[in-house]
């Protein structure tokens, strides 16, 4: 068992299959879905501290045993999240609670968790830059920040699937590999560049 | 990542997958943090250079720096042209199919009440875009056990309203069964007193016996027949 690690328990009987960080491995996943989804980053956060919530009370309630299942769980479960979003939120019982807190600082640490939005521009911005043409540039802005589609692109700038592909491609694995090196710069600063987050919401607290 | 995840993967970004395979490279990206750092550079490329190069839309001076509000308030990513809507009833279908082990959390006394009633029209003021359309309301709770007979217009839109009560974050899915029909499916979310409104064309609905099933996640929690009339029925 790796460190850190906990059996999640059921009525107090340790239940060897399902385990804290088999769900803390979905959260790398689970931030870049509801990222997807709601393009907020606040929100992404609040709403995977309740899905992983949602998921740890499932699991000990024995609701959830099978590992086959989780990913299954955790996006039902998220998807239900963004679906219910700004709704009143469901009020749990303290007694309920997971006590993950110190958990919830174990998990996986994904680069946007960090990022200050002005350097996620310039990050951005960067990534355009270093692009070889006028064309690719065009390319970028008008898929990215027009929202043009991929035939309309394609017209527009005369250029064939692949050519789009690989400039979109070439795009991304350069913010991706400047979201990691960003990141892995000074691992230590970010993971307490922000204070502790609480694992639950006041309002979660209610009772 | 296999040359079949990039292709994969690409396709999903590009928004060219249907709901049904969408919706399966969403479940792997849930166990593969790989996968979920392309998907998050892209969110993040767009998120950033729309910040970026679109101040006049989001409000903000993109020169302001630490001042300026943080990304995650930048506008929502404009849809593509080629990018497929999501079809939600697919994917209900498809997620039904899950083998997912989902306890459904719908209150033990969750009750659907769907029915008739009078039905109020409203008039259309000139030049204003609106509809007529029938209120359709039984409360089944002064006779639970009944079948609820909902008298149907001859033509336009039903409104069926629906008390659900829900436990856990559920936004239950409404399905109408009727016999020699495909079913009509909803997500509902209720409103502050539990109800949720439907909104359904009459010429979707059949005079006869029908089915209204109710469910959070892949069990279905609760079914009612209801009986479609026609308006003098």
């Amino acid at each position: 068992m790796l460190e850190g690690e906990q059996s999640l328990a059921v009525g107090g009987v340790s239940n060897a299959v399902l385990t804290e960080h088999d769900v803390l491995r979905c959260v790398p996943g689970l931030r870049a879905l509801l990222l997807r989804l709601t393009r907020n980053v606040d929100t992404t956060n609040d709403l995977a501290q309740e899905v992983v919530i949602a998921v740890i009370l499932a699991v000990r309630a024995g609701r959830l045993r099978e590992p086959g299942a989780l990913a299954a769980y955790v996006y039902q479960v998220a998807r239900n999240k963004v679906a219910t979003q700004g709704a009143r939120p469901k009020i749990t019982l303290v007694d309920e609670l997971p006590e993950t807190g110190g958990m919830w600082n174990e998990r996986p640490l994904t680069p946007l968790e960090h990022f200050e939005a002005h350097e996620l521009r310039g990050l951005a911005l960067a990534v355009l830059e270093e692009l070889p043409t006028e064309r690719d540039r065009e390319l970028i802005i008008g898929y990215y920040v027009d929202g043009l589609g991929k035939p309309e692109l394609m017209q527009k700038l005369g250029l064939a699937p692949d050519q789009f592909d690989r400039v979109i491609s070439r795009a991304r694995g350069r913010m991706r590999e400047r979201l990691s090196a960003k990141m892995n710069e000074q691992p230590g600063m970010l993971r307490g560049s922000s204070p502790p987050r609480l694992l639950f919401s006041k309002e979660q607290k209610a009772l | 990542m296999t040359p079949l995840e990039e292709f994969v993967t690409r396709a999903y970004l590009n928004g060219e997958l249907d709901a049904a395979a969408a919706e399966a490279y969403e479940l792997l990206l849930i166990e593969r943090p790989d996968l979920a750092e392309v998907v998050d550079a892209d969110t993040s490329l767009q998120m950033g250079l729309s910040a970026a190069l679109k101040p006049s839309v989001a409000g903000r001076d993109p020169e302001k720096g630490d001042d300026a509000p943080p990304v995650a308030e930048a506008p929502i990513a404009p849809v593509r042209l080629d990018q497929k809507v999501v079809d939600i009833q697919s994917a209900l279908l498809a997620g039904r199919r899950r083998p997912f082990l989902f306890s459904p959390a719908l209150a033990a006394g969750l009750s659907l009440v769907l029915g008739v009633g009078a039905g109020y029209l409203v008039r259309k003021p000139a030049g204003a875009q609106m509809e007529m359309a029938t209120l359709a309301y039984v409360d089944k709770t002064r006779a639970i056990s009944a079948v609820p007979v909902i008298h149907l217009p001859s033509k336009g839109a039903v409104v069926l309203l629906a008390p659900v009560g829900v436990v856990d974050a559920c936004v239950p899915e409404v399905n109408l069964l009727q016999e020699g029909r495909a079913p009509l499916s909803a997500f509902a979310q209720a409103d502050e007193f539990g109800y949720v409104s439907l909104v359904v064309a009459r010429e979707a609905l059949s005079i006869g016996k029908a089915t209204v099933e109710v469910r959070c996640g892949s069990t279905p929690p609760a079914s009612y027949a209801v009986e479609l009339r026609s308006p003098d029925g």
